[in-house]
């Protein structure tokens, strides 16, 4: 991937994190669009997919990316991300925010939480 | 002159509100986007701006001449007749996210991502249907 689009990722990942700690987020092909950036952000409630993707596509109005390039959000919700991309709750916690704390975060990042943790303890009773 | 895609779009879009009414949402994401890309893209060709649209640009970032696809022609054209923070702009872009996911995820379409622009969509889709060329680019088809 060019260093430039790199930075771009970065740039749109860290802005995510920052309005939307408690959303894991992963770059996606678009179909066959070479200049596009499919923004996959997971475990979003229904009722907040609107605002999430029109906050991506305010990054995109404000020239985060190089000219000619777009962003596509592609959000999904805690079902479907349980069921199709249970590989993305798998390591993911929310960035530590000592500003924002979020009030209540998502059960299913919770659960990957515990899942984690659990695989830890067993492998640890395993462990000679 | 008519959108030469008008009736294509008529049947398209009445199609996707079938699939919708009773539920199969992916099928009205891809078939809703189509109805609304088909009159964006029959008005451009109408008017005789579809090429300007569709010609080699250079990409910088990529270092390459590329050439725009179709539906990021539609896109821009959309967002010159209605700007890019318009709730009909972002409702075609919406759609045509809902229809990435239909054809190309492994996931499938929520009622909540099509339902919510159907209204907006209905709206771009009849005003490129209805919107007449300038004067002097009438009679190039």
């Amino acid at each position: 991937m060019n260093d430039i689009i790199e930075k771009a990722r970065d740039a749109v990942a860290e802005a995510l994190a920052f309005r939307f700690p408690q959303y894991p987020v992963r770059f996606e092909q678009v179909g066959d669009e070479t200049n596009m950036l499919g923004v996959g952000v997971f475990a979003v409630p229904p009722a907040d997919f609107a605002e999430v993707q029109d906050y991506i596509f305010d990054l995109e109005a404000a020239g985060v990316l190089p000219d000619g390039w777009e962003l596509l959000p592609l959000v999904r919700d805690p079902a479907t991300t349980l069921k199709h991309y249970p590989e993305i709750l798998d390591n993911w916690s929310a960035p530590v925010r000592h500003d924002i704390v979020p009030q209540d975060t998502p059960v299913l990042v919770a659960d990957s939480q515990k899942r984690q943790a659990e695989k830890v303890a067993e492998a640890e009773l395993i462990a000679p | 002159m008519a959108n030469p895609f008008q009736n294509k779009s008529d049947s398209y879009w009445t199609e996707g509100v079938a699939c919708a009414d009773v539920g199969c949402w992916n099928s009205a994401a891809h078939i809703l986007y189509y109805a609304v890309f088909q009159a964006v893209y029959g008005y451009a060709e109408m008017n005789g701006s579809l090429q300007k649209y569709l010609e080699p640009v250079w990409d910088a970032t990529l270092g390459i001449r590329r050439k725009p696809t179709k539906h990021e022609a539609a896109r821009k054209i959309v967002d010159h007749w209605k700007g890019a923070r318009n709730a009909q702009s972002r409702a075609f872009k919406k759609l045509y996210a809902a229809r990435i996911k239909a054809d190309y995820k492994t996931d499938d379409v929520a009622d909540y991502e099509v339902s919510a622009y159907i209204s907006d969509a209905k709206a771009l889709r009849e005003y490129f249907i209805n919107l007449k060329p300038p004067l002097g680019n009438r009679g190039m088809l």
